[in-house]
């Protein structure tokens, strides 16, 4: 139906930077949050991002969806330049791209109830449902979730921080999504429903072939889930790989000490 | 998921009852005793205030010669006495109240829906539209008032709209800085940022998110609004601008009583007493709101 | 059993809670979030904690310093030091909380100040309970920000929260929780933002402060690996309940309860390998 090796997305040379800030005098340096940045997403993969904390991952999500003004470089969607979009096409654009951001209380409004939420994504695209169908939807994927239909009147600041990010990730599937970029989308889960939720997003990609930007820091998920992997340092792609060969040979200095260093389940007897 | 699922999902949506903030609001609203008895104690004034003079047997406006400064008394029907001309103070307060009932209600929704919507706007969009439509304030806020009030009294004549339109204009401008202020620290949080990401539009993120976590600021505000109003609304009258005798309002029925207190107590006492409780409820009116619309409050 | 090896360590016990509810209200009626947790913590030691999601561990620790929201009460006892904290006025317990007990929580992004300079933010905490001036503090703020290996080269101090990564941001909470001295450190899920290499950094600090200055940490997790790698005694929760407690070794190797068990079979295999 689809092809296979169709390129979706390409990012080209992408450059974000920021002045620094000080105290009482403007200082001249800059940080290089992103520099210099290229890579091309293919329908249907599942492309990871590790690195270093502060290395700019989660500037690159947000320079794919247009949330931050790029410093320079280029963003193309099918092709297509997204500098050159309309407002519409935006529209459409985020419509089919859907965020998970990295922080799962702070990205719910905390006047909210969980279900309005959840069902934002559906008031502005999916307008003509009924409340009912909205509703249905919601429950059914609280429930893909994991997440017990009580908390649908529930406000943020009411639930545990995993259950928050289920909702996250919820109102970013609601839609079908055929490109969803998670910025560390199961960090705050135990084990148990981290493997649902890695299931559910299996499921959507046989199902409608969803294509997945993942950033983590838990290399176990990573090798679970995705194709190919980036491995970012101070803003720089230093190896860009299929996964198998990343974990099976390291070439960097830096991923071999990073697969060196996740911690064992196996206690020592102490 | 599984079909079994799914029939049990829709079998929830159609049994579980979805609620929003606002449904939630009215429930904690109704549930804080205090704000009920006010708003009980506000409506009873503003009706008794529109309806009573058609019962009283007497008239705002009708003096009385023969029983000036007549202390509160039943056998006459001055229930609350009599001023200086001899007219009845009940129903002068009743009177004064419909004009400062509606000033301090109308102009103080009419400058907050102004201030609200003109300071999002430019905290929200920010940038050279922040920066010129802040200057328009800022010009306006140095432009003196009473100046103001007195060309449009020259210009068009004395008409009590214009009060309502001098007092509106001078209020907004400080509701426009604060709700600015505020916007632009809303606007840096990531749930925005998020509502952005959905594909959500720009006017709808203004009024989906930021109006309502905006809501306890605005709240506190009309609360010290209301009063700031009556009491301006009182200068204007004794400057001349404002209402004109015979009609009368509480803040000018305070300022006079306030000179004859000393002779006729009740005169400073009554008007006094009905602003003390109006201002007070909606004291805790503003208070029972912000509480009901923050759902961290329980 | 437990209750001897309790009596023979009880110079040692820092903390000990007993028979601790947590209850809400919600808008759907009063709902139990914690269920009759006992634990005890002694000086030097780090209690793992892991869960399901949502199964009480925050709300566990947030009853017992007294940072439960407005709609939630709890009962039972926490004592610390001879001292009841559950029962404790506001006032005292502010007095422990920051000085002598550190919360890392489990939400950097939204409890940092976001009109607050990390310089001040990290200063205040210790111009307010040890009395320091304001230099000394930020003095110490700098040392501070160096043990938990944020970058020199960046002008950290004079930075707002949102100009941090979440995992900068992350290293700056638990910073905050080093800035007086506290005989105890409740960390909640402290690494989830942080890449393994930066994680097993703070995690020697962890055990430095343990081993070398016997300060008593919690740390809850969800990541198995963390727990094994730093804790000497393991409690796992589900359902507001304590469905298993033991050394670490035991619980990780031989799990008597079902849930464990199953927690330790998501485990992915070459982890094990
Ligand atoms: N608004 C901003 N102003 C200044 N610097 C910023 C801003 N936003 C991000 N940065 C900087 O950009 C760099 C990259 O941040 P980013 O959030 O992309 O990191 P990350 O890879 O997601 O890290 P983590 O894994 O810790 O979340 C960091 O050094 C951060 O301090
Ligand atoms: N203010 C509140 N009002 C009502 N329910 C609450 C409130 N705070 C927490 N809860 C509920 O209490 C339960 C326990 O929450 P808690 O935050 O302790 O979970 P947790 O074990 O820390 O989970 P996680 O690993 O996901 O952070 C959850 O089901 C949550 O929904
Ligand atoms: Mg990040
Ligand atoms: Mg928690």
């Amino acid at each position: 139906m689809k092809d296979k090796s169709e390129e979706i997305l390409s990012v080209d040379n992408l450059k974000l930077y920021y002045p620094e800030s000080a105290g009482l005098f403007k200082s001249s340096n800059t940080i290089k949050a992103v520099d210099d940045v290229s890579f091309k997403l293919i329908n249907g993969e599942t492309l990871g991002i590790v690195g270093e904390s502060g290395s700019g991952k989660s500037s690159i999500c947000r320079l794919i969806l247009s949330l931050v003004v790029k410093t320079s470089g280029k963003i193309s969607w099918f092709g297509n330049d997204l500098d050159g979009y309309t407002k519409k096409e935006m529209k459409d654009f985020r419509k089919k791209v859907q965020i998970i951001f990295q922080d799962p209380y702070g990205s719910l409004d905390p006047r909210m109830t969980i279900g309005s939420i959840i069902k934002e994504p559906l008031d502005i695209f999916n307008g003509q449902l009924s409340k009912q169908e909205k509703e249905e939807k919601i429950f059914q994927l609280m429930n893909d979730v994991g997440l017990s239909n009580d908390l649908f009147n529930r406000y943020p600041h009411e639930l545990s921080g995993g259950q928050c990010q289920r909702v996250g990730i919820a109102r970013a599937l609601i839609n079908e999504p055929s490109v969803l970029i998670c910025d560390e989308p199961v960090s705050a889960l135990d084990l148990s429903i981290q493997a649902q939720i890695l299931d559910l997003l299996n499921d959507l990609k046989s199902k409608y072939n969803l294509t997945l930007i993942f950033v983590s820091h838990d290399l176990s998920v990573i090798k679970a889930i995705c194709d190919k992997v980036l491995v970012l340092k101070h803003g720089i792609i230093i190896e860009n790989r299929n996964t198998d060969d990343l974990f099976n040979n390291p070439k960097d200095d830096y991923t071999k000490k990073l697969i060196s260093s996740v911690p064992s389940p196996i206690p020592l007897a102490k | 998921m599984n079909k079994q699922e799914n029939i049990k999902a829709i079998e929830i949506s159609k049994t579980l009852k979805g609620r929003s903030l606002w449904v939630d609001a009215r429930r904690r609203l109704f549930l804080n005793k205090a704000a009920v008895i006010s708003l009980f104690t506000l409506i009873i004034i503003s009706i008794v205030s529109v309806f009573g003079p058609f019962f009283l047997q007497y008239n705002f406006s009708d003096t009385d010669w023969g029983s000036i400064y007549q202390p509160p008394s039943f056998e006459t029907g001055h229930y609350l006495g009599t001023d200086g001309n001899g007219r009845d103070l009940l129903v002068r307060i009743l009177h004064g109240g419909r004009l400062s009932l509606s000033i301090g209600l109308i102009a103080t929704f009419v400058s907050v829906f102004i201030g609200v919507l003109y300071g999002t706007i430019a905290g929200f969009f920010g940038g050279k539209l922040d920066i010129f439509m802040m200057r328009i304030v800022e010009i306006l806020y140095a432009m003196p008032y009473l100046i103001f009030v007195i060309i449009l009294m020259v210009v068009f004549g004395r008409n009590i709209y214009f009060l309502f339109i001098a007092i509106g204009a001078v209020e907004w401008l400080t509701m426009a800085r604060i709700v600015r202020g505020q916007t632009i620290s809303l606007k840096e949080k990531e749930f925005i940022e998020t509502s952005k990401a959905l594909g959500q539009s720009n006017t709808l993120i203004i009024v989906k998110h930021i109006i309502p976590n905006l809501a306890g600021p605005i709240i506190v505000y009309i609360t010290l609004m209301v009063p700031s109003v009556i009491i301006l609304e009182s200068f204007l009258s004794f400057l001349g601008l404002g209402v004109q005798e015979p009609l009368t309002s509480w803040g000018v029925l305070i300022s006079e009583g306030s000179r004859e207190m000393e002779t006729a107590w009740w005169l400073l006492i009554f008007p006094g007493s009905f602003m003390v409780i109006t201002l007070a409820s909606l004291n805790f009116i503003g208070d029972g709101l912000r509480d009901a619309i923050d759902p961290k409050e329980y | 059993m437990q209750s001897i090896q309790k009596n023979i360590k009880n110079s040692d016990l820092l903390l000990e809670v007993n028979n601790l509810n947590v209850f809400f209200d919600t808008a759907d009626g009063k709902i139990q979030a914690v269920k009759d947790v006992n634990l005890f913590i002694n000086k030097g030691e780090c209690l793992g904690i892991v869960g399901e999601s949502g199964s009480g561990k925050t709300q566990t620790f947030f009853s017992i310093t007294g940072l439960l929201s407005s709609n939630g009460y709890c009962n039972g006892s926490a004592i610390f030091k001879d001292f009841d904290l559950i029962s404790a006025s506001e006032d005292k317990k502010r007095e422990y909380l920051g000085k002598s007990i550190g919360f890392i929580f489990q939400d950097p992004m939204t409890s940092l100040t976001p009109h607050m300079k990390i310089g001040e933010q990290l200063s205040e905490i210790a111009t307010f309970h040890d009395n320091l001036s304001k230099s000394e503090a930020l003095k110490r703020a700098l040392n501070v920000l160096d043990i938990v290996k944020l970058p020199k080269s960046r002008n950290l101090i004079n930075s707002y929260p949102h100009e941090l990564s979440g995992g900068m941001k992350q290293r700056i909470m638990i910073a905050i929780s080093l800035m007086c001295s506290p005989e105890l450190i409740i960390a909640d899920e402290p690494t989830t933002a942080l890449d393994v290499t930066t994680q097993s950094e703070i995690l020697n600090i962890f055990n430095d402060l343990q081993k070398g200055m016997g300060i008593s940490i919690v740390l809850i997790s969800h990541n198995i690996g963390v727990i094994a790698e730093t804790s000497d005694r393991v409690m796992v929760m589900k359902g507001g309940k304590v469905v298993e407690k033991g050394s670490t070794f035991d619980v990780l190797t031989s799990p008597k309860d079902e849930y464990t068990k199953h927690l330790l079979s998501c485990i992915p295999p070459w982890l094990e390998g």
